[in-house]
């Protein structure tokens, strides 16, 4: 696994999802209206945010829970990480071994 | 391991406050929530959690566990399979500092030495009603949604037979 860098606040999001640890990624309008992903597999991911939002939420009122950051998805081979936004979720996928923390608080605080 | 002692095992481990525990029929096994809990969405709840781990399966891959992180709490959700390959769901409620991998290496114990049927025996089994489903959002044809009077349009309705919920038979 590569080391990453501590936040660096000028990096933007795009150069944070560059970082090769990082497998691919997407970003759904929460309207619907646009899905932008880096290839197949983060596209697929892209159909279960869809769903998602409406369902966590769902899930998160049986115990008064209503400001959902983060959604994290253990598979076999890797983990995905999607964090819903006001506009948009980005969900980003990762090698299981790698850590998410630190990339995720890259993300939030880049440009 | 008795399924209590699995069960207390996971309770124990600290800042967990909740813990619901339910097969993939959603027949639940155990329920220990807060008393602020919401009645009509707890029983939803292990159909809700089913439906995402169905969609996660059918349009990504399979996955085993999935976490919600939300503001000031976690929801943690394991699947597995007890020692005599009954496959089950743990979904456990936790304060937002809780440490996930004390988390893991308990209920990984835990799921190892459980034994659903102990519960059986032991007590009624509970089991969620399906029937009782929600809004205009559908997945495969079935509504997610929270308005009670569509229920007679729920087209996947698993029949559970025998089971009983809250001394209600189904």
């Amino acid at each position: 696994m590569t080391d990453v860098q501590w936040i660096n606040k000028n990096e933007t999001k795009s150069q944070v999802l560059s970082h090769p640890d990082i497998k691919g990624w997407v970003a759904i309008r929460n309207d619907g209206s646009q899905n932008v992903a880096s290839d197949e597999t983060a596209e697929q991911l892209g159909d279960v945010l869809i769903y998602f939002n409406q369902v966590t939420e769902m899930i998160g009122e049986t115990f008064g829970l209503d400001k959902i950051d983060e959604i994290h998805i253990v598979c076999d081979e890797l983990t995905a990480v999607c964090m819903p936004g006001k506009k948009e979720t980005v969900g980003v996928i990762f090698d299981k071994d790698t850590k998410p923390n630190q990339f995720l608080a890259k993300y939030k605080t880049a440009r | 391991m008795s399924f209590q002692k699995s069960i207390d095992a996971i309770l124990d481990t600290p800042k967990v406050e909740a813990l619901l525990v339910f097969d993939l029929d959603g027949t639940v096994y155990f329920e220990k929530v807060p008393a602020d809990t919401n009645p009509a969405a707890l029983e939803k709840l292990p159909q809700r959690i089913l439906m995402m781990y169905d969609i996660i399966a059918d349009n990504f891959q399979n996955c085993s566990d999935f976490i919600l992180k939300f503001e000031k709490k976690n929801l943690y959700f394991r699947k597995s399979s007890d020692k005599k390959g009954q496959n089950f769901i743990l979904a456990i409620l936790g304060d937002a500092g809780i440490n996930f991998v004390s988390l893991k290496l308990v209920t990984n114990l835990a799921m190892k030495m459980m034994d659903l049927d102990d519960q059986i025996a032991g007590e009624e089994v509970a089991a969620v009603d399906s029937k009782k489903t929600r809004s205009k959002l559908t997945y495969r044809g079935n509504q997610v949604g929270d308005d009670q009077n569509q229920s007679d349009t729920q087209k996947s309705v698993k029949k559970r037979s025998g089971l009983t919920y809250r001394g209600q038979k189904l």
